[in-house]
């Protein structure tokens, strides 16, 4: 299990982590690597490119209803590029703890032997905040080593990458987990690319990656395939590519400075809303 | 304004200190300048929690099933509940003694990440199915409380599918407190939410509300129940060994007391505000000068003063030559007392009835109501050393050891190690209060005074988990904070 590279994907609900993942994935899958991918939100719903719609079932369901003995291919599908997808799963909304649902999942896994030497990559897709102790599973001693969080150039984005990398560095002081840096899910906001490169720069890591915003990512999403699938020839399938190469290449894995919410408004006011405030027309 | 509502945790009521050491003197002086803070320790052994009193409190109830719904371990420490039930219904004479009826969800890792409703719900319909219940208790716990089961929308689910029996959800999720009594008071805030329902009913002259935690002996209770009959009153004894009836006959009561006066002090508090019931919060009747503080107390409540003081003339007389005789065997003893926060204070002052020697007390708890005693037993005793605490025996036998009382009364177990001659003060099982359980308190610790054969043997051939280096060290080097 030495070489396997465990990645964790953090970032803002909505932002596009499980999105980026698979694109991601596809293009590690280009590369020739082995890549397992572990869904680690009740929704369930961050294989979905991969496995061309929301055809798993999830471990927790599993074990729900057929208890804990059971075989590894019951809660593991193969995907595009023989990826190999789990989709940990969860309560329903509202009731009993989805957190608790992470680690005993992730621990089915272990134990299930998921883990095999062939693999070169397992993601971790994590819900929205580390909203608990659960959610911090995947960074827990052992597992991932390297995080990377998925932002754009909106406050709020900026907002959540600043608060799990708060996360990032508790685990870091005793669990060596690292940022390997930011992935720009881009929502074409002003100056966004900047702003990205000055908040990236305050945590003490760097812009992986500039994914633009291309409207063939959500015409691939509704036909359940990832970009390179969907259009191998396009541009965006490039970036991913790119993307892809930028994670295979990069060797820069930091602990994190996570910054005031006081300087975090200051590089806002810096790159965006200053501007904003003078263009601002109807 | 929106009321403001108890939420049963005890530290939410300002100036209530957990942890500390210090002297009798020094407290009431710091206490009173308002340079005692809430403090902690980094290392402590383990104390009780919400849930496991807020059962005990209630498990000798009539026709009532308890469900805990927590995992199977939860419910471990209810041994000494169901152990006092079993105990008591022998001494009341109960020729088929029962076991509490309790069922445990057994939450398990299933449960909690999925939400333990579905074994709640199934533990109601067995309860109602095998007992008939009138009552069901259901218990949150550190489990379902963290993972959110919602027990009051079950609950009143439930009821509507069972209306015969009375399904009361208990929020004592274990984590909330550390002042146990807060379990006492999340059992009764549910008892005056689902059962009495601030209802007003019609009052009965003469009915009086006797609360009595479970280590109250049947020896006591009649003890109690005979000096308020003196007085001309009835008597509703709750909630140990009593039944829905009697709960339900609370609001129609003239008075309320308590027999310990931090187990019912809050619920107390809001019959008045709910119900219009007086009540007297005075101390524990240990000893003759708390006995008759209480029994005034309540007389003043029912506005028997005049009639209160002429049966305490009476029973002065016929217990006074005994004291005395009790005080022959006992005078100049130094003593070390620990203890509930009622119980420990009261027996203080009861040695004073034997012309003992305070030499140092644990209790768990300091509030206003342990300065009002320790003012009155810094009259009697100069020099005597307090540790707030709630058990913590390592630093009860340091503290011992160091001190070297000639007898130790309270809770005995580790102290009798030592070889001390030891009294237990929470005897559940025989008579402590009132004018007749002095006399049997008093005469028991003599005879151990008399013959610690047993204590001295048994240090002979045990020994306590601590260091003999422990015993050297300061018993309060591990309270971190508390004083400004």
């Amino acid at each position: 299990m030495g070489n396997i590279r465990q990645i964790a994907i953090y970032g803002k609900g909505g932002i596009g982590k499980s999105t980026t993942t698979q694109n991601l994935t596809a293009g590690l899958v280009e590369h020739g690597k082995k890549v397992m991918v572990v869904g680690c939100d009740p929704k369930a719903d961050s294989t979905r490119l991969l496995l061309g719609g929301l055809a798993q079932k999830t471990v927790l369901d599993t074990i729900r209803e057929e208890g804990e003995d059971i075989a590894l291919d019951r809660i593991m599908k193969e995907g595009y590029g023989g990826t190999r997808c789990v989709e940990s799963g969860g309560p329903e909304p509202g009731v009993g703890c989805a957190g608790r649902g992470i680690i005993t999942s992730i621990n089915m896994l272990e134990n299930l032997g998921a883990y095999t030497d062939d693999l070169d990559y397992v993601f971790y897709d994590v819900l929205g905040d580390v909203v608990c102790g659960g959610f911090a599973m995947p960074i827990r001693e052992g597992k991932a080593k390297e995080i990377y969080i998925v932002a754009s150039g909106e406050m709020m984005a900026l907002y959540a990458a600043n608060n799990i990398s708060k996360g990032i560095q508790r685990y870091a002081r005793t669990g060596g987990v690292r940022l390997g840096g930011i992935i720009c899910n881009s929502r074409n906001v002003d100056r966004e690319l900047d702003l990205l490169r000055a908040f990236s720069s305050e945590l003490g890591t760097k812009l992986l990656y500039f994914v633009p915003r291309d409207n063939i990512v959500q015409h691939a999403e509704i036909n359940k395939k990832t970009v390179i699938e969907y259009r191998p020839d396009s541009n965006q399938a490039q970036e991913y590519r790119n993307l892809a190469q930028a994670v295979i290449e990069n060797e820069d894995f930091v602990i994190p400075t996570p910054m005031t919410q006081e300087r975090l408004e200051q590089i806002l006011m810096e790159y965006g809303m200053m501007e904003l405030a003078d263009d601002y027309k109807i | 304004m929106a009321e403001v509502k108890y939420s049963g945790v005890r530290e939410s009521h300002p100036g209530r200190i957990n942890d500390l050491g210090s002297t009798g003197a020094k407290v009431e002086q710091d206490y009173r300048k308002g340079c005692l803070k809430r403090a902690d320790r980094s290392f402590s052994q383990g104390l009780q929690c919400q849930q496991i009193n807020s059962m005990a409190a209630l498990m000798s109830l009539e026709d009532s099933v308890f469900i805990s719904h927590s995992p199977q371990g939860c419910v471990g420490c209810s041994i000494m509940a169901v152990d006092m039930y079993r105990v008591g219904q022998a001494h009341r004479g109960i020729k088929k003694i029962k076991n509490p009826r309790l069922i445990v969800t057994n939450l398990d890792q299933k449960s909690v990440v999925f939400g333990g409703e579905t074994k709640l719900r199934e533990a109601v319909e067995l309860a109602v199915k095998r007992y008939s219940p009138k009552l069901i208790f259901i218990y949150a716990s550190c489990a379902s409380g963290i993972i959110g089961d919602d027990i009051d929308a079950i609950s009143s689910d439930l009821q509507k599918q069972y209306p015969d029996t009375l399904i009361v959800p208990i929020h004592c999720e274990g984590f909330k407190s550390k002042i146990c009594a807060s379990g006492f008071d999340a059992a009764f805030i549910a008892i005056n939410k689902y059962i009495l329902k601030r209802e007003k009913i019609e009052k009965q002259k003469g009915l009086v509300n006797l609360f009595a935690p479970t280590t109250v002996s049947y020896a006591d209770q009649k003890e109690m129940e005979r000096m308020l009959k003196l007085l001309g009153v009835e008597v509703n004894y709750i909630p140990f060994y009593s039944s829905l009836e009697k709960i339900k006959r609370i609001p129609a009561a003239e008075a309320s007391t308590s027999i310990c006066k931090v187990f019912a002090d809050e619920f107390m508090k809001t019959l008045e505000e709910d119900y219009d019931i007086p009540y007297s919060h005075t101390v524990m009747p240990i000893g003759v000068r708390n006995t008759d503080k209480w029994y005034r107390g309540i007389a003043k409540v029912l506005g028997k003063e005049d009639e209160v003081e002429e049966i305490i003339e009476q029973e002065h007389k016929r217990i006074e030559p005994l004291v005395a005789k009790i005080r022959q065997r006992l005078e100049g003893k130094r003593v070390f007392i620990c203890g509930g926060t009622g119980r420990s204070f009261a027996a203080a002052a009861l040695i004073d009835d034997f012309g003992m020697e305070l030499i140092g007390l644990e209790t768990p708890t300091y509030d206003d109501d342990a300065q009002v005693d320790i003012e009155y037993l810094n009259k009697i005793h100069k020099n005597f050393v307090v540790d707030i605490a709630n058990m913590q025996p390592f630093e009860q036998v340091n503290l011992v050891k160091k001190l070297k009382p000639d007898a130790f009364i309270g809770v005995p177990e580790w102290a009798a190690k030592l070889g001390i001659p030891t009294t237990h003060v929470l005897d559940g099982k025989r008579p402590t209060m009132g004018y007749d359980g002095l006399l049997f308190l008093g005469n028991k610790i003599a005879d151990q005074l008399s013959n610690p054969g047993f204590n001295k043997k048994l240090s002979k051939h045990s020994r306590l988990p601590y260091k003999d280096s422990w015993y050297e060290q300061d018993p309060f080097k591990f309270i971190t904070g508390g004083q400004e």
